[in-house]
């Protein structure tokens, strides 16, 4: 029997237009639009769970939902590790642009020391060759990095936090082929090297197939089917499913 | 933060930097007494031993424009002092937490913008008295509306950005997120409105010692002292000349510096 790093039980998530509107009188013929819809499932301690679905789907919100990233959410979310760490979609908005590389990392670094993580710790010179950057970029800004270093730098800021999940929101998507191979033999290598658990999302069934234990399959907010990877890729039971392989051909 | 170098930074750093020292140098030590009379050398013309002439009380001009654009220079240090400590405690607040108490809080500063600072500071001075002191917080209070409301823009933008939910995951408090995650996002516009401030309080103080309700004799501000020289207009023009120049040097050189930092810090840039 396995332990499970993360439960996620009956999930439902509503985005309320009438809260975005708020001060004016919209209530009316405007109901809440339901994001998420019972949504269940568990990551296993070591896995690398994937999450694929067309855009709008509701992953991003799953991750909000799941981090309690200010998302409302009907259902139970159980947390079987502390701190989960996140890597989003977008590299160019993921570092804080006034700050550098080194700095980001050791207030990474001292956010996991204050939960206690001093041993073992990676230090930052360590952390930016584990992600292969070498340690001249300690000093670097975001704007002067490409969005695959920039992308290798969140994920060391994640990493030496010592976490045990991190969600990966589309973490190649906005990357070139070419870097979307490295970054994910990377991650592949980090999750030996540190022990993580993986959620790790695409639009892309390709990617997902590279790198994940097992799958879920994401329509308008609901999960349609689930399985292990390569079952769900040679064997798709569902139509939306089929259609997604489909586009990847 | 990295500024580039550009003219306008290197014109305004080397004036501002001549400027800075002749003030502070003024403060203690100027060619002349500030207030020392001598009848023998009324109205003398610019020469070597007075480098801006002298006025109707024979005392020399070049002296008393350093003393002046210090009372103007310590004056707006400290209205741009109070108005971006101000500004920026009630625009972080209000940018990062929203709610009531920033829609509140921005009509008021919004109020406070639609009258003249100047016409403001005037009704307050007048009812309680000039001075240093009254016309420095007076003008800094009326100043914090306008530094809150580029520091709230910021904050409110940088709030919901990726990395600011990532320092939120790591656990740092939200003082620490306001302070050092957001905080250095604002700079880029924090210090062309310091800038801009910084002249405007030199402009707001002198034209309110111009009007007579600023700094009162025998201390010199630089608008006192142009309403003084205006009556010697005849007899001494270097008096005024020199006074009005030293607002205008003040003046450009900080707005050099202003459109350099604006121009290095690379706005626009993500
Ligand atoms: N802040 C928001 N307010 C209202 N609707 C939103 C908001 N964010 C996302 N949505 C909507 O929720 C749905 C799911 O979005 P998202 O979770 O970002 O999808 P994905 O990450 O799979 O592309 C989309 O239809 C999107 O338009
Ligand atoms: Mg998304």
């Amino acid at each position: 029997m396995t332990e499970s790093v993360l439960e996620v039980r009956h999930v439902s998530s509503y985005y309320t237009k009438a809260r975005r509107l708020s001060g004016t009188h919209s209530g009316f013929g405007e109901r809440d639009m339901q994001v998420l819809r019972d949504v269940t499932f568990s990551i296993q301690k070591g896995e690398t769970l994937g999450l694929v679905g067309e855009s709008g789907s509701g992953k991003t919100t799953l991750c909000r939902a799941v981090l309690g990233l200010g998302m409302d959410y009907e259902g139970e979310i159980i947390h079987h590790t502390d701190h989960p760490q996140m890597v989003f979609q977008d590299p160019y908005s993921s570092l804080n642009p006034a700050r550098t590389v080194g700095w980001t990392l050791r207030e990474a670094l001292r956010a996991g020391e204050r939960r206690g993580k001093r041993a073992s710790r990676p230090l930052v010179p360590e952390i930016l060759g584990q992600v292969g950057l070498s340690e001249e970029y300690i000093d670097r800004y975001p704007y002067e990095l490409s969005g695959g270093q920039r992308q290798r730098v969140c994920i060391a800021a994640a990493v030496i936090q010592r976490p045990q999940l991190i969600l990966l929101d589309e973490p190649v998507s906005a990357l070139d082929v070419t870097i979307q191979a490295q970054i994910l033999r990377l991650l592949v290598r980090l999750k030996k090297e540190f022990g993580l658990s993986y959620l790790f999302i695409s639009h892309d069934l390709n990617v997902i197939y590279q790198i994940c234990d097992r799958v879920l399959v994401m329509k308008q907010g609901e999960i349609v089917e689930s399985g292990d990877v390569r079952q769900v890729y040679e064997d798709p039971q569902h139509d939306y499913t089929k259609m997604l392989l489909a586009a990847v051909d | 933060m990295k500024i580039r170098k550009n003219g306008f930074l290197k014109t305004g750093e080397i004036m501002s930097l001549v400027l800075a020292t002749v003030i502070v140098t003024g403060f203690f030590w100027t060619p002349y007494g500030t207030t020392a009379m001598n009848a023998a050398e009324k109205t003398l013309p610019p020469s070597l031993h007075h480098l801006l002439g002298t006025d109707n009380f024979g005392r020399d001009v070049f002296s008393r424009v350093i003393s002046g654009a210090g009372t103007s220079f310590l004056i707006a240090l400290g209205v741009v002092a109070v108005g971006c400590i101000g500004g920026v405690l009630i625009g972080s607040l209000c940018g990062y937490f929203g709610g009531i108490a920033d829609a509140v809080l921005m009509r008021v500063c919004d109020a406070i913008t639609a009258f003249p600072a100047i016409l403001l500071a005037l009704v307050v001075v007048s009812l309680f008295g000039g001075g240093m002191a009254n016309i420095l917080l007076c003008l800094g209070l009326l100043f914090i509306p306008s530094f809150a409301r580029v520091v709230r823009t910021e904050v409110a933008r940088v709030r919901d950005m990726n990395y600011i939910q990532s320092a939120r995951l790591m656990g740092v408090s939200t003082g620490r997120i306001l302070l050092r995650h957001i905080l250095p996002n604002t700079f880029p516009v924090l210090l062309p409105a310091v800038t801009i401030g910084f002249n405007n309080a030199v402009l707001a103080e002198a034209s309110m010692s111009f009007l007579g309700v600023g700094i009162q004799p025998p201390q010199a501000s630089l608008g006192s002292m142009l309403k003084d020289s205006q009556t010697y207009l005849n007899t001494a023009p270097w008096y005024a000349l020199g006074t009005g120049g030293m607002i205008v040097l003040l003046v450009l050189a900080v707005s050099l510096l202003s459109e350099g930092i604006q121009q290095g810090t690379g706005r626009g840039q993500v």
